[in-house]
């Protein structure tokens, strides 16, 4: 199992894999393999697009980039040792502490925020009122919106449990600020409306049986028979369209 | 034997072997990644760039099915 696969599942939300295939096999081949490899039912991305350059050493190849963005490491992941946990552990603290170079008056202000107290972050931003206060009130009121973004996109698309933990974490921290408030609020009310009811019961059902069976044998023919009667039974909704994908994918000639 | 410096550079290089601790080629070092993603990738839950995992580590696995 790839070193990453165990850090996603080791430190989950806290980090973000992203697996690259960089040999032109089509998506529903190199899914269908991950899935046999036993490598999914985790928080991990996968494409086909590069979103950086590789340093054409070889495959595999694996870099981390830190909270800012910048790269800390890259190359062949044997090489990296305990490098490459450690280097994930400390971003990790990082994310949880201001950034470098904040003024030292919003030192506790961003600490306030990342560790989810986001509107005691705006509140004590409004309170100091000076410039960098108010960037910092910008950059928190920025990113919770864009968070609040997501949970509405997973709500459109069918991940309703992923939505309904999103919207768990937002709601505590946007308690006692307005319009941050109203919006989570709105995205709550949605998720437990009537529209939604057929969507809410499939996703559970589904997000339960990958749960389960992602280490397992996914493909074994009593799973399968399962995804296919998860699709039939919720057919129309997003979720059965998943669960048909992953019927599919049992199916597919891993040798293409 | 005579090197140049840039030759011993790339001896050094060979011999270190293959970690790098900067950036890739392209890639300026301390200068932040940038991608928007033309297809959400599978499992992204909408996202659609590495500028929206700002303030989380990411690591990025190239790997080839074959």
């Amino acid at each position: 199992m790839p070193a990453s696969v165990k850090l996603q599942e080791q430190f989950g939300d806290d980090v973000q894999v992203i697996f690259v295939e960089c040999q032109n096999t089509p998506p529903d081949v190199y899914e269908a393999f991950a899935w046999k490899m036993k490598w999914m039912g985790n928080g991990a991305m996968w494409t086909a697009e590069r979103p950086m350059e590789t340093t054409g050493s070889g495959l595999p190849e694996t870099a981390v980039l830190g909270v800012d963005g910048t790269v800390l490491l890259q190359g062949h992941p044997g090489d990296f040792g305990k490098k490459l946990e450690e280097t994930v552990v400390a971003e990790i603290k990082k994310s949880k502490q201001a950034p470098a170079g904040t003024p030292k008056e919003l030192e506790k202000v961003w600490s306030q925020f990342a560790k989810g107290d986001v509107a005691g972050a705006i509140a004590e931003c409004d309170k100091l009122g000076s410039e960098p206060a108010k960037e910092a009130r910008e950059a928190f009121v920025a990113r919770t919106t864009a968070r609040i973004e997501r949970a509405r996109w997973m709500l459109d698309n069918g991940y309703l449990a992923a939505g309904d933990k999103l919207l768990g974490t937002l709601e505590k921290a946007v308690k006692g600020h307005a319009e941050l408030s109203g919006k989570v609020a709105e995205q709550k009310t949605r998720l437990a409306s009537a529209e939604l009811a057929d969507e809410r019961e499939a996703d559970k059902a589904f997000a339960g049986f990958v749960a389960k069976v992602a280490k397992e044998k996914p493909f074994e023919p009593a799973n399968v028979k399962k995804a296919e009667s998860i699709a039939t039974k919720f057919k129309g909704t997003k979720t059965a369209a998943r669960a048909e994908r992953f019927v599919a994918l049992s199916k597919v000639n891993l040798n293409k | 034997m005579n090197l140049t410096k840039l030759q011993r550079a790339a001896l050094a290089a060979t011999l270190v072997g293959g970690v790098w601790l900067t950036s890739s080629a392209g890639t300026e070092p301390s200068t932040a990644v940038e991608y928007s993603f033309r297809n959400l990738p599978l499992n992204s839950l909408g996202i659609k760039s590495l500028a929206e995992l700002r303030g989380k580590p990411v690591i990025i696995d190239f790997w080839g099915k074959n």
